[in-house]
């Protein structure tokens, strides 16, 4: 089974087992608040807003907090790729929207994301060895920042539970409004309940997920706060082989992993995504585009290098294997004989 | 470098759009709320509007399943917080009727919904008891109320002594002792015993008995406190 599939499920599943609890009145709660009996854990936004609304500190949402941080250093923004129930709805959209117009898109994304590749390619094979890429200026520049619009957001998100005394930000978050959404059906049809929320809640997921573009990488303060941790994270991310990668193996420019991506994430040059590689949402996308099955997953993935880096290496080693009598290997070779 | 440039100015636009789009939502509290009954440990109102995140746990955890979420329409700062609805129950059925005992039998009298609360909006004070919690006030209308308009109606004094004993008993008869004949007696609540658990409202047949065409509520009805 395909990656996307596979999470496809896990992510119904999961929405389904809270939304039958919400029909059942099982307290599990929903993924704005989650547990079974008196242990449970907040969503990490909404626990700060709450903290930030009523200006105290709420030990269960500090404690909700630090658990979320700790899952984000463990498995990245796994949340956003494989349980949140917007990940739903982007395939519900993806369900209406024409095949050919998702695949002309997918067309013009592969054509900007070769041509980048392409670019840096042919810039590292014309450097030096050795060379600093910070300081070369030949390729295009880095298209991520460390902060970007999501976390302009998270900080708008705070700034107005601050001003005006409660959670605001969670009155639209798209994963709460789908839990709301539950429960309107189950007043609709359990009590007949007609009021104005059937309206606003179906308006605020479409306007959010139909016509802002890319609500998780650009908007939600969620993935923001995600992000803000996920950057140290060093575990269960992707990793290439760069022996089987087209583009250091055979200096091809592939990128066929970069265009896969659902989450605007360029594992091959980490630079050059929409988002940085710490967004990884280790959704496996990638690994399934991967033409020679370069890609997987890694328990410990390490420090992401940067393509110039790998590039280098595999040069390096081509070289070497290509002139034998490189100074380098004379002066091992003593010690080894 | 034009990259770079329209990254911050993409920033710079959703940044701000997002923050005035979420302030004029929040703006919308001033319009005013609709004072709404809150479930046990949700009676300061800043407490729950400002920590409550909508994760409907304790609607969930409600055994009665008298805990509903607001809609919009009560206000924004009310849009899906827990209010207690007595409503829903079809009317005139004492011995199937569901209202807010604060979880006595089935919890030893911790309402468990306050128990799963997980942000602290549902806080019980220090002090409480079963006793001591009140989440309203039982308001009865004798525009609509059948005992007032036609004819003898028992239901919500009955409920009331059958929930709550005789002697904490809220609802009595006001003409009582005045005369036998059971037409002249009429419910009224005693404002000081009621502790808003619902049971009246949610047995109370006069909307559905046609005594009021235009009713758009039960006769008897629990109101916060402050209202």
């Amino acid at each position: 089974m395909k990656f996307k599939n596979a999470r496809t499920v896990v992510a119904v599943v999961a929405f389904a087992a809270l939304a039958v609890c919400l029909i059942a009145n099982v307290a599990a709660g929903t993924w704005c608040g989650f547990g079974a009996a008196d242990i449970a854990v907040l969503c990490p936004v909404g626990a700060l807003l709450s903290m930030v609304a009523a200006k105290t500190l709420i030990p269960r949402a500090v404690i909700s907090i630090v658990v979320a941080i700790a899952l984000v250093l463990l498995l990245g923004r796994l949340f956003c790729g494989w349980v949140c129930p917007v990940t739903l709805w982007r395939r519900v959209k993806e369900f209406f929207t024409p095949v050919k117009k998702l695949e002309e898109r997918k067309a013009a994304d592969a054509k900007v994301n070769q041509a980048l590749a392409a670019e840096e390619i042919a810039a590292l094979k014309a450097a030096p060895s050795g060379h600093a890429c910070g300081a070369c200026g030949a390729c295009g520049a880095k298209r991520n920042a460390k902060f970007d619009s999501r976390h302009a957001v998270l900080g708008g998100a705070v700034l107005t539970t601050a001003v005006f005394g409660f959670p605001v930000f969670c009155l639209v978050c798209p994963v709460g409004l789908s839990f709301a959404a539950v429960a309107l059906l189950v007043g609709l049809f359990g009590a007949g309940d007609l009021n104005w929320s059937l309206l606003f809640v179906p308006a605020m997921l479409v306007i959010e997920l139909v016509f802002l573009r890319k609500w998780c990488g650009r908007f939600c303060p969620i993935s923001a706060f995600m992000s803000l941790f996920s950057r140290f994270s060093r575990t269960g991310m992707p990793v290439i082989d760069n022996e089987r990668c087209l583009e250091t193996a055979k200096e091809t420019a592939c990128s066929r992993c970069a265009t896969a991506c659902s989450f605007d994430v360029n594992l091959r040059h980490p630079d050059l995504g929409e988002l940085p590689l710490h967004d990884c949402a280790r959704c496996g996308d990638c690994i399934d585009a991967c033409p020679t099955n370069a890609i997987s997953f890694r328990v410990v993935s390490g420090k992401p290098a940067p393509f110039a880096d790998a590039f280098a290496s595999l040069r390096g080693r081509a070289a070497s294997k290509e002139r034998p009598a490189s100074p380098a290997l004379d002066d091992l070779e003593p010690e080894e004989a | 470098m034009t990259e770079k440039n329209s990254l911050s100015r993409r920033t710079l636009c959703i940044g701000v759009g997002a923050t005035v789009a979420m302030a004029g939502l929040g703006s919308l509290r001033y319009l005013g709320s609709e004072a709404l009954v809150r479930p046990p440990g949700g009676q300061d109102e800043e407490n729950l509007v400002s920590k409550c995140v909508h994760c409907y746990r304790c609607i969930e955890a409600c055994p009665e399943q008298v805990i509903v979420p607001a809609s919009i329409g009560s206000g924004v700062l009310n849009m899906r917080t827990p209010h207690m609805e007595f409503s829903d129950c079809y009317p005139g059925q004492l011995d199937d009727f569901r209202y807010c005992d604060m979880c006595a039998e089935r919890n030893g009298g911790v309402p468990l919904c306050a128990e799963v609360c997980p942000s602290g909006a549902l806080a019980l004070p220090a002090d409480y008891t079963p006793d001591s919690e009140v989440l309203g006030v039982a308001v009865l209308n004798t525009e609509t109320c059948i005992a007032y308009r036609s004819s003898f109606c028992a239901f919500c004094h009955d409920v009331c002594i059958q929930v709550r004993g005789e002697d904490k008993a809220a609802i009595y008869y006001q003409n009582a002792d005045a005369s036998d004949a059971l037409d002249t007696r009429l419910p009224v609540v005693d404002a000081a015993k009621c502790n808003g658990c619902g049971a009246c409202e949610a047995v109370c047949v006069s909307a559905q008995a046609g005594s009021a065409m235009n009713a758009s509520e039960r006769a008897i009805v629990v109101k916060p406190l402050d209202e």
